[in-house]
């Protein structure tokens, strides 16, 4: 099984994988990013929508030995201007409900305002197409609307402090 | 501020007062809470221990703990999977306690003596929980407010809670709740506490965001295949394509030479492939090859079945649910009938998450991660399964990426539970996006036959819905006709002589509960139906409406049936008016509209709990191309708790709904789902998307469920409005453009 050299959200991880094996599991089962979502495994949901050197693509589709000589960020990439207002934008509009497909909308939605800095909603229409069982789509468009505005901000502020953590009862 | 010296308030009463040493000896009162025990958290080696810093605290109920550093811990006893009651419930909590919102801290419940009951469906968590959290919020107040009387030597009717604090406000004190914590849990816990209502409500009724929404921005929200167990294998299942049919052959071999692939299980539910990785895993199952004998099942064919359900619906035979005066008689008797057949396909709940669950079975101990909706069954089960008790199985609820009914049932936790033990190491099982559509349980197929008869004024003098379906309750049970007619046998409107009937005509695939259930379909028929009577007699649909509801068209729910079955829900024909009124005047009604253009109108309740109405507004082209331009709903579900949460289940309520409408449509060919990717069982996307307009009514009522209610009354609203563009009737979903030339 060769090793490969990926640089992920800024730095390089090293793994042992089948070279057909798709950057989605390479994130998910072997790296423990689990934030990339798996849906349909064909490229049609988007939920495991990342970015390759900015652009969005479908993590399920890409063969971790397509991977090697490219920026890869994911959602818990922190720091990137366009995706901190997308993710304040986020939570300024509730948008997220079960939440399982936001992370890769949230992908698609930042590398659409590095193209797209000002989005029409003709543009977010073609470019968004990730399915959301829970119908999130009326506020998916209203926070990159507003993300858009946030990015060109001079300091977008990051979204929210709670941590999450929790025990059972 | 130290913390204050416990008091001399103890009572002899052993139901209010329990004082006793926990392990770090800390004075703990109240009911025997899992809360009350030091709250565990994870060491640097993931280990759980206990948090000996949260030491002294006061648990006065299973759904409250407040600890002496302020934190207040909210249990949620209910599945959280987008309909947002991981933040509304906490809210109900919270606002009666007048806690600091900022300072909640949620522990999911996992089923247990003290939560037996952790079952979330049919748009009832916040119906439900209200009352027993608002109790709990408010017994813990009184505590605080005792406590802080004794310290601050005012009468406690002068102190209140506001913001995490005991406040006095004449003399501009401000004890926080830390501070109290062991005064206050040295007191005996009120058993009928008051609700404090004399001030403003702080946090209910506030537009509040989702809680767990800043973790699922970072993708660092867990659900149930985010779960991770040190040592854990993965798995995926092959499984019969066609019910019941049993493999015959498989290649062992080529999927073992998988790399990666460690084991191939039989289980009686299908073929295991456990591998080092999913990626691995999903690869062996496709290298087994499995040949499967399909047996019987094969010849089933949905589009062949819908033309026997269709039939049944309209032939006498059904089983009669409700009757009311003599149907056939005035039937016979009228000169003026109006007749329509409705139909809607099976339906997958296409949930964005596989469907999954981890497992780790040990020597006398069973623990599983599965996002489920219904987490007591899952221990009863799988305890079942491994021959454990109940007490072994521990059953934890992470985030469910989606629920919509599809995981009231987690089938396949057994079968992790299985592979665990045979594996002795921990597991996660998931299916693939095609095994997820060709297993689940489908919303059933549906026919429906109504007929009328209108007297001069033409208003209908009888009315007789006879239903046929694959019945949801059949896949639990005994058929349960209440449930399969939810929506049509308690029909709102007046009408002398009424007979609803039903016919069950079984499917080889399992029926499950599916977002707002089988209101979904009924109301589709009842509200389409009432619109031909309107359109017939050249009536106004709103108006016909107004005058069809009343008190009357209930009068024989008042008793149990003969069947020993309960009195159905009175529909409150009052609320039901009013969301229609209000519906109507949003959504401009009575403007006319151009050429092309048209609205539709329908209204249904929930239960007696939740009313809602809705009007479509849609174009459709000369071509027969529909656009659904709007959806204006008016909603009555009581006291609304969090505006934010409720508007953005209407707008997903709809979406839901218009996938159904539009696209929605599961077929079987040779027994075998042939539709099994999301390019073939197409679902709603942002361009279908409607302007979405929602009010409320004001919250008079005790609060009710939303998650449900938005759905039912979209389809027939858009049927209603493409027939008042177009003079075309919609009597068969999902809507096609053939149907609209």
């Amino acid at each position: 099984m060769p090793d490969y050299s990926l640089s992920i959200n800024g730095a390089t991880q090293t793994v042992s994988a089948d070279a057909d094996t798709p950057l989605l599991w390479v994130l998910r089962d072997l790296l423990g990013l689990t934030g990339t979502k798996f849906g349909c495994g064909a490229g049609q949901c988007g939920a495991c929508t990342v970015q390759i050197d900015g652009a969005a693509v479908r993590s399920c589709q890409l063969p971790v030995a397509g991977a090697t000589t490219m920026q890869i960020s994911t959602i818990e990439r922190t720091g990137d201007v366009l995706l901190e207002a997308c993710r304040s934008a986020w939570l300024e509009e509730d948008v997220a409900q079960c939440g399982y497909c936001q992370a890769g909308v949230l992908m698609t939605s930042a590398a659409l305002l590095r193209t797209t800095p000002s989005p029409t909603d003709a543009q977010i229409d073609a470019a968004i197409t990730n399915i959301c069982r829970c119908g999130t789509y009326p506020r998916i468009k209203r926070a990159i609307q507003r993300a858009a505005v946030l990015a060109k901000s001079p300091m977008p502020a990051s979204g929210g402090a709670r941590s999450g953590k929790e025990t059972d009862a | 501020m130290s913390l204050l010296p416990t008091n001399g308030a103890r009572t002899n009463r052993r139901d209010f007062l329990k004082v006793g040493s926990a392990a770090v000896g800390a004075l703990i009162i109240g009911i025997p809470s899992a809360l009350a025990q030091p709250l565990r958290r994870l060491d640097e080696n993931g280990v759980a221990v206990d948090d000996a810093t949260r030491a002294v605290a006061l648990a006065p109920s299973e759904y409250l703990r407040i600890d002496a550093d302020g934190t207040v811990t909210i249990t949620v006893a209910r599945s959280e999977m987008g309909q947002g009651v991981r933040t509304a419930l906490p809210m109900i909590l919270a606002d009666e306690l007048g806690a600091d919102w900022r300072s909640i801290r949620l522990v999911q419940a996992t089923p247990s003596p003290q939560f037996p009951k952790l079952g979330t469906g049919g748009s009832t968590s916040i119906s439900d929980m209200y009352q027993p959290l608002r109790r709990a919020g408010a017994a813990a107040r009184e505590l605080l407010v005792a406590a802080a009387a004794a310290h601050l030597a005012v009468p406690a009717t002068e102190l209140r809670t506001q913001n995490g604090a005991v406040v006095h406000t004449a003399s501009n004190r401000r004890v926080p709740f830390g501070a109290l914590v062991a005064a206050a849990a040295a007191l005996p816990v009120p058993q009928t506490p008051v609700y404090d209502r004399r001030f403003e409500h702080p946090i209910v009724g506030k537009p509040m965001r989702r809680i767990d929404a800043p973790a699922i921005v970072r993708g660092t929200a867990t659900y149930g295949l985010d779960v991770r167990v040190p040592g854990m294998l993965f798995a995926t299942i092959a499984m019969p394509p066609v019910p019941g049919s049993k493999p015959t052959s498989f290649n062992r071999a080529a999927a073992k030479a998988v790399s990666g692939v460690r084991e191939i299980i039989e289980l009686p539910t299908g073929v295991a492939v456990v591998a080092t990785n999913t990626w691995a895993a999903l690869k062996g199952r496709t290298a087994l090859a499995v040949i499967w004998n399909d047996g019987p099942n094969a010849i089933f064919d949905s589009t062949r079945f819908r033309t026997t359900l269709r039939t049944r619906a309209q032939t006498a035979g059904g089983i009669t649910a409700r009757n009311v005066g003599d149907v056939d008689a005035a039937l016979a008797g009228s000169t003026r009938r109006v007749t329509g057949t409705y139909e809607s396909p099976f339906q997958a709940h296409a949930t964005m998450e596989p469907q999954n669950c981890t497992a780790h079975v040990t020597r006398n101990a069973c623990e599983l991660w599965v996002g489920t909706q219904e987490p007591g069954d899952v221990q009863q089960n799988v305890a079942k399964t491994l021959a454990l008790t109940p007490e072994q199985v521990t059953v934890h609820v992470p985030l469910l990426g989606g629920g919509f009914g599809r995981r009231i049932v987690a089938e396949y936790a057994t079968d992790a539970a299985l592979l665990s033990k045979q594996l002795g190491a921990p597991v996660q099982l998931v299916w693939s996006r095609p095994d997820d559509f060709a297993h689940d349980m489908y919303q059933p197929m549906f026919a429906a036959q109504l007929s009328a008869a209108v007297d001069a004024n033409g208003m209908p003098v009888a009315w007789r819905h006879r239903v046929a379906s694959t019945a949801v309750t059949a896949s639990f049970g005994d058929v349960y006709m209440q449930a399969e007619l939810l929506g049509a046998r308690d029909v709102p409107y007046a009408i002398p002589n009424l007979r609803v009937e039903y016919t069950h005509v079984p499917a080889p695939m399992k029926m499950g509960w599916w977002r707002a259930i089988q209101f979904v379909p009924n109301v589709f028929a009842r509200e389409s139906f009432l619109d031909e009577l309107a359109a017939a007699s050249q009536r106004d649909p709103l108006e016909y409406r107004l005058q069809l509801l009343s008190e009357k068209s209930q009068a024989d729910f008042a008793a149990p049936s003969a069947a020993g079955q309960p009195a159905a829900s009175r529909v409150d024909v009052d609320r039901l008016r009013a969301v229609l009124m209000l519906a109507a005047e949003k959504s401009g009604w009575h403007v006319p509209l151009e050429k092309g253009h048209g609205r539709g109108i329908a209204c249904m309740s929930y239960d007696d709990r939740s009313y809602v109405a809705q009007v479509a507004e849609v174009f459709v082209s000369p071509g027969g191309l529909l656009r659904v331009k709007k959806i204006t709903t008016a909603l009555d579900v009581g006291l609304v708790i969090n505006p934010l949460g409720l508007t953005g289940q209407v707008e997903g309520g709809i979406v839901w709904a218009l996938s159904a409408a539009l696209y929605g449509d599961m077929r079987f060919t040779k027994g075998r789902a042939s539709r099994t990717s999301f390019a073939e069982y197409r679902v709603a996307s942002m361009t279908d998307m409607p302007v979405m307009e929602t009010h409320f009514m004001p919250g008079i009522h005790e609060p009710s469920g939303a998650g449900e209610p938005p759905v039912p009354a979209v389809a027939p609203a858009i049927a209603n409005a493409i027939f008042s563009a177009t003079g075309k009737r919609v009597r068969s979903l999902p809507i096609t453009p053939a149907s609209l030339v």
